[in-house]
């Protein structure tokens, strides 16, 4: 008699934890206002659907209706976490989403297609016969290695041949090609994010200016120390890591450079900060760099006049080497060319004649080189 | 729309409950009937009409069986009507394009092909309504004159799109009249969530292992073997998911549907595995084709020919493909060669059977899922390293690794370990609540573990869904 009262109450508290759940989270995602975007991953979040005769006829509306719901889950992301606890230490799977953990580091499996190597050289060629041509331009060029060269030899998972890859880059267009892969490590990357660690980069800028025949910088430090850093793979990967600290670097050229970076709408040369620490609490904290994104950006040397000038064609990567470039240089000129055309670009600060141009594109950047405007 | 969703779980479901329950218990139908569209109706539009028009034209045509019994031929046409009617739809709809590529093959034509859509289930209700009809005309039922009674049970979306294969002797009174009792309103929830954490936390995540088979452009000796216990293992715990989320969705609302497996993993021969595998369908092609044909009472040959025409068309069902007819005819054969053959020598070991059994299913999945008779071929050669790149290399190390716990678990959970644990502890008191409360705790478990999955990703497809 009383097993079965005890049965019958399990029953009824087992159904009304039931039915709170499905009712309790139906009604939030579809009474609560929807939210924009979502931090961890760093993308906008569907909309109320529009709902009409025809939505409804072709069916739109209730494709939508679903992606709403799952975008507008009430603790989205601490159910993504539920998932990645799960599966990495219950399943004792490898990766979520492509994303591994190993030494407390988390890294993306790397793939770079043949077809993105072939679009990346042609891009590269063209810029050669395009634009650099009949200028008397030492040209330079690199491929920034991505964390996974580190790791995924220790995590056992499968990687791209980066050797392969240097290779076909540096036979595939008539620069000199500089080598940084030794200059690096697991340590020189974010463990939270893809992008390395300015502090950490000093032998690789170095190994760059040595090569293109500059003195490397002297006299270096650690400006300020920012956190917390929430990198790209912790809200991808939504695992609970600790989060990062960002050490910006400074030198005597660094404090005292200028800096000026395109306006986004008009194109005019503005003024700006070197390191934009306030950034910090910006969706994406990498933005301290040279202020985040922007087509042109001319740092300025007031320590130096040799009418030297380097042309920096790069990505993110770039942003935290171009101020450890600068102490031989008069200014540092970085085009970011996937947000702008390379002819408007170059018509904004032409390239002149007998300078250097370096060409530093990080894996992620190759393989979406058909991103690279290069008209 | 499919239960595994986060539309069906938080909109859908609370909202039919909500509805339901506060119905009045003559409307009762009426509301499940209407729900029930609209749940086709979200997944497939326009599509609602052509699952209305079998509904009309089985309600008729069993009226007219009934009306008209004593007039054996008009009876029979009435039948007939029926049956071409849904072969008709099943035809077009799904088999058309097979058709004309066939005659495309023999003759050398060029006939267009039709490319049309397949409305979700229509394998499922066709085969429900042509039972029904079949079974008024053999007057193993009486017609059901309520239409919206007969409505209800065609397009009762719990078992709408992918079973288990409802007879309508077997709800017809819980048609007209149903209790839900707490326990079976808790065991509906239970089933439930079994069946969704089989479906999005096995099936799923084994469907990504086979995903990076696919998507390989070269294949080791390791991979190809990882993926081929995958395949059966994933099919198994989609289907029985989906199947489990059914009769657990029956029995909130008082009905109760039919078991459609009963570890098939764990049989000994094809034939035993065929007892245990979508029992439903089985039971169906038994009773509808099989033993009409004559069944194993008469000639050695015709009981052969009977079997392969019954694995022919078990195979047909499965897919508009080859594949799936040479799919069904693999186990026609196989059954026939233990029937006539090496039965008995089975059955004398139940190593040597399960061994047996473990070959056969893998090879047989292999044509399941190949996409043309060439893919069969390479994906066989491959178990044995023809056309490989090797035994092993470090992308397939690192992902039969990556998979490797949810492939012995999936492994363990397909045979009835848990089912004998249970027993066994709930011999004594204490063991039978502690197995009620864990039970409870790990549904729960399972509820919130598998929406974590359907919120953090969009992979959900569901493998019988065009079935």
């Amino acid at each position: 008699m009383t097993m079965n009262r005890n049965k019958k109450r399990l029953s009824v508290a087992f159904i009304v934890i039931f039915l709170a759940f499905v009712f309790s989270f139906g009604v939030i995602t579809l009474l609560k206002t929807p939210d924009e975007i979502s931090v961890s991953e760093r993308r906008d979040l569907a909309k109320l659907p529009n709902l009409s005769a025809s939505t409804i006829l072709d069916g739109t509306f209730f494709t939508s209706c679903e992606k709403y719901m799952l975008d507008q889950f009430p603790l989205r992301d601490e159910f993504r976490r539920i998932k990645s606890v799960n599966l990495f230490y219950l399943f004792h799977q490898s990766d979520n989403h492509g994303i591994f953990i190993q030494n407390g580091s988390a890294a993306q499996i790397s793939a770079l297609s043949e077809k993105s190597q072939e679009v990346y050289l042609k891009r590269l060629n063209k810029m050669n016969s395009g634009y650099f041509g009949g200028k008397n331009l030492h040209i330079y060029q690199t491929v920034i290695p991505d964390k996974a060269y580190y790791l995924a030899g220790k995590a056992g998972c499968p990687s791209i041949d980066y050797q392969t890859l240097q290779q076909r880059v540096s036979e595939g267009v008539e620069w000199t090609y500089i080598d940084i892969f030794d200059t690096l490590s697991q340590e020189s990357y974010y463990k939270t994010d893809a992008h390395w660690r300015q502090e950490e980069i000093l032998p690789t800028a170095d190994k760059l200016l040595c090569a293109m025949g500059r003195k490397p910088t002297e006299e270096t430090y650690i400006k300020d120390i920012l956190a917390p850093f929430y990198g790209v793979y912790y809200g991808q990967s939504a695992l609970p890591l600790s989060p990062d600290t960002i050490r910006t670097v400074s030198s005597p050229a660094i404090d005292s450079a200028t800096l000026e970076r395109a306006d986004k709408m008009t194109g005019v040369l503005t003024n700006g900060e070197i390191y934009c620490n306030q950034n910090i609490n910006a969706s994406d904290a990498y933005d301290v760099f040279l202020g985040g994104a922007s087509t042109v950006t001319v740092i300025h040397n007031t320590t130096v006049e040799n009418g030297k000038t380097l042309y920096l064609f790069s990505d993110s990567f770039g942003r935290s080497l171009a101020p450890l470039l600068l102490s031989d240089y008069d200014r540092v000129v970085v085009y970011d060319i996937r947000y702008i055309k390379m002819s408007a670009a170059l018509d904004m600060i032409p390239l002149e004649d007998g300078s250097d141009v370096l060409v530093a594109y990080s894996i992620s950047a190759i393989g979406v080189s058909s991103n690279l405007q290069v008209d | 729309m499919v239960f595994s969703s986060i539309g069906f779980l938080f909109a859908f479901l609370p909202l039919t409950l909500l509805v339901y329950y506060i119905a009045p218990k003559k409307a009762k139908n009426a509301v499940l009937l209407i729900l029930s569209l609209a749940f086709y109706f979200v997944g497939e539009q326009k599509l609602v009409l052509i699952m209305i028009a079998s509904s009309l034209c089985d309600y008729f045509c069993s009226l007219g069986i009934e009306r008209w019994r004593e007039r054996k031929a008009v009876a029979r046409l009435f039948l007939c009507l029926s049956l071409v009617f849904n072969l008709g739809l099943l035809g077009y709809f799904k088999y058309a394009d097979l058709m004309i590529n066939s005659f495309n093959m023999l003759t050398g034509a060029a006939v267009p092909l039709l490319k049309i859509a397949l409305p979700i289930g229509i394998s499922f209700y066709t085969f429900q309504t042509m039972s029904y009809t079949i079974d008024v005309y053999r007057s193993e039922v009486k017609a059901e004159h309520n239409f919206i009674n007969f409505a209800a049970y065609v397009t009762l979306f719990p078992q709408l799109v992918a079973g288990p294969i409802v007879r309508y002797e077997t709800v017809a009174a819980e048609l007209r009249d149903r209790k839900t009792t707490l326990d079976g309103f808790a065991d509906g929830i239970k089933r439930f969530c079994i069946g969704l954490g089989k479906k999005i936390l096995l099936a799923n995540t084994l469907a990504e292992l086979v995903q990076i088979y696919d998507k390989a452009s070269e294949h080791t000796v390791l991979l190809a073997w990882a993926c081929a216990i995958a395949i059966p293992l994933q099919i198994y715990f989609d289907f029985s998911g989906y199947s489990d989320m059914a009769i657990g969705l029956g029995s909130m609302f008082g009905f109760h549907f039919p078991e459609n497996f009963n570890y098939p993993m764990a049989s000994k021969s094809a034939t035993d595995f065929w007892r245990r595998w979508h029992m439903t369908l089985g039971s169906w092609f038994r009773d509808y084709v099989y033993i009409p044909l004559g069944g194993n009472r008469c000639k050695v040959w015709r009981h052969i020919l009977n079997l392969l025409i019954v694995w022919f068309a078990t195979g047909l069902w499965h897919g508009a493909a080859y594949n799936f007819i040479l799919w069904g005819l693999y186990y026609g054969v196989l059954l026939i060669a233990e029937k006539y053959l090496y039965g008995k020598f089975l059955a004398k070991s139940r190593v040597i059977s399960h061994i047996y059994f473990a070959f056969i299913t893998i090879f047989g999945f292999q044509i399941f899922s190949a996409s043309s008779f060439s893919d069969i071929g390479k994906r066989l050669g491959e178990l044995f390293g023809v056309g490989t790149s090797g035994f092993t290399d470090i992308e397939s190390l690192y992902y039969v690794k990556s998979y490797l716990f949810v492939l012995l678990l999936a492994f363990a959970l397909s045979l009835p370990l848990v089912k004998w644990l249970k027993k066994q502890v709930m011999k004594t008191k204490i063991g039978s609540q502690f197995v009620c409360c864990t039970g409870y705790a790990v549904c729960l478990m399972l509820l919130c573990i598998s929406t974590a999955y359907l919120v953090d990703g969009s992979y959900n497809p569901f493998l019988y869904f065009r079935f």
